[in-house]
Formats: C-alpha cells, structure tokens, sequence
C-alpha cells in the first residue's frame, strides 16, 4: 500500500481542532438557515467506505499542503427537508434536491474554510458539485478517508475527508 | 426602507438560494426581483435592464460563482458609470478577513455571510438602505 491512501492518525486533518471546525459549520448552518438542530457523532477512519445515503456533494480540497476532496453525504430525506425548508414549498425534482444540498455544503464549507485557513491550512475556494451518491466519482485516494457522522432529523448523514 | 417597486439583481449560481432569497423577500413585500447564475450573466442582465429603462436598483450577489465572481462583478459595477452608484450587498459563505477588505475596499454597501436568517438578511438591507439614502442626499 502506498502512503498516498493512508490518512496516519497524527494527520493534521485528525485534528480535534479541525473536525470540530467542520462539526460546527453544518450545525450552525442547518440551526441558522433552516431551524433544525443537527448533532455530531464519534468521527472514525473507512477503508473502503461507501456511503449508505442518496445524495451526495463533493468539493475539492485545494491547500498549499493538502490535496484531496471532502464529501457531504445526506438521505434523501434530510436532503429534501432541507431544501424545502431553505426555500419554503415542496421539492418534487430530484434536480432541485441536487441544488439545494450544494448550495448547504457550499455553506457548510465556507464556515469551515475560513476556520481552518485562520489556522494556516490556506484552503482555496471550491465549487460544490452535488450528484446521486451512487453517481460519486471516485476520488485518488479512496481507500482510506474520515468520516464524521451527524445526526439530523433522525438519521445519521456523513462529511467525509479523503486525502491525496 | 427600500419601496415596495424596488426592483432587485439576486445573483447565485445555485438556484435555491435565490429561491430562498426571493422567499425572504416577499416576506418583506419586495416582489420584484430578477434572477442571474453568475457574474458574467449578472452584468449583461444589468446592462439589458438598463437599456430598456427598467434598471436594476439594488444588487445581492453570491461570491462564489462560476465565469464571474461575484468580487469581479462589484469591480466591474464600480468601474461603470451607469453602476457604480448602485447599493450592491454580497452575501457569501465566503467570510475570510482578507476577502472581506477585499470587498470594502472594492465599495461593497454590505457583507453578508451564509449562514444567515431572513432577519439578519432584513437588518443588512435596512442598512443598506439608510447608508444609500445618507449618499444621494449629501450628492
Ligand atoms: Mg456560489
């Protein structure tokens, strides 16, 4: 195994400091945006993870030290509370689904990003790109990632870090 | 606060926040709104309104945006005679200290940073508002 696909335990992105930083920016935004309330669990590292969810929405980790990709992972019914609660009427479209959970990780992210870059990582700026989560494409390294489950109305929907 | 005929330029590349936009505006009674993707499409709508004699009077536009950011479409607003007048608030997930002196140096009226609720968006405009009207009467 290359030690390209190998997140080590004392990887900064293991920091207590920076799951936090990413824990608090989807608590915050979904409290903020959309009144619901959204708890963290155990964070734990996949070997070949696959995502149980419906939708997915992945954004490019561009940092002078790192490479990599994080993933926001929602069920469908998260997913569609969300967006109908962000704009105020029902979701039939799968498409708006898919809008509405980029535009939230585009949030999530963006509380994050700018934790993190007070700390040093300097994260440049990504566009989210949501999809299906069985339409994922693969990331480099994806044998290994850290995943930092949440709990939000009920069910447990993933951010997940994969590092090249 | 602004009249209710206000015609208003909600600039996202992702379509449910200017949904949410729109929603929280018809809250406060604003209904006339136009919608833009990006930069680039933003400025040929204000261009386009312009031209027609239906101008845009305020602009909320989104940072991160394919083909034009939204830092770039403030820029070019404020190099454009017919523009630069125009209260122009962005509201962003973007919320780096060295992005937002960007956007005050750049002639921003108001930062707003994603997440935020219908009433702290309601507080930003009023502000925008009161710091406009201050402008054109001293003008
Ligand atoms: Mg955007």
């Amino acid at each position: 195994m290359s030690a390209a696909n190998k997140i080590n335990i004392h990887h900064p992105f293991m920091d207590g400091v920076i799951i936090q930083s990413l824990a608090n920016g989807v608590v915050e935004a979904l409290k903020i945006m959309v009144n619901i309330e959204a708890s963290f669990e155990k964070p734990f590292v996949g070997t070949n993870w696959k995502s149980p969810t419906d939708f997915s929405v992945y954004l490019n980790l561009n940092s002078d030290f790192y490479r990599g990709r994080i993933q926001f992972h929602f069920t469908e019914m998260v997913a569609k509370t969300i967006v109908e609660k962000l704009i105020g009427s029902e979701v039939i479209e799968k498409s708006e689904i898919l809008d509405g959970v980029g535009e939230i990780s585009n949030i999530f992210y963006g509380g994050a990003k700018t934790k993190l870059n007070s700390l040093g990582l300097n994260l440049a700026m990504s566009l989210p790109k949501p999809c299906l989560t069985k339409d994922l494409p693969k990331a480099i390294a994806e044998t290994t990632c850290m995943l930092i489950p949440f709990k939000v109305l009920g069910e447990i929907c993933y951010v997940e870090i994969i590092l090249n | 606060m602004f009249t209710p005929n206000t015609r208003f330029l909600v600039v996202d590349d992702f379509n449910t926040m200017r949904k949410a936009i729109k929603k929280i505006f018809g809250e406060m009674g604003y209904t006339n709104i136009i919608e833009a993707a990006d930069g680039q499409a933003a400025f040929e709508t204000l261009q386009y309104q312009h031209a027609k004699g239906e101008a845009i009077d305020v602009i909320i536009s989104d940072w991160n945006m394919p083909r034009m950011l939204g830092i770039d479409l403030l820029k070019l607003c404020k190099k454009t005679p017919e523009f630069k007048s125009l209260p122009f608030v962005l509201l962003t997930a973007e919320s780096e200290q060295v992005q937002i002196i960007d956007a005050v140096k750049s002639g921003v009226s108001e930062y707003v940073i994603k997440p935020f609720s219908p009433q702290m968006l309601k507080e930003k405009l009023e502000k925008v508002y009161r710091k406009h009207n201050a402008a054109t009467k001293v003008a």
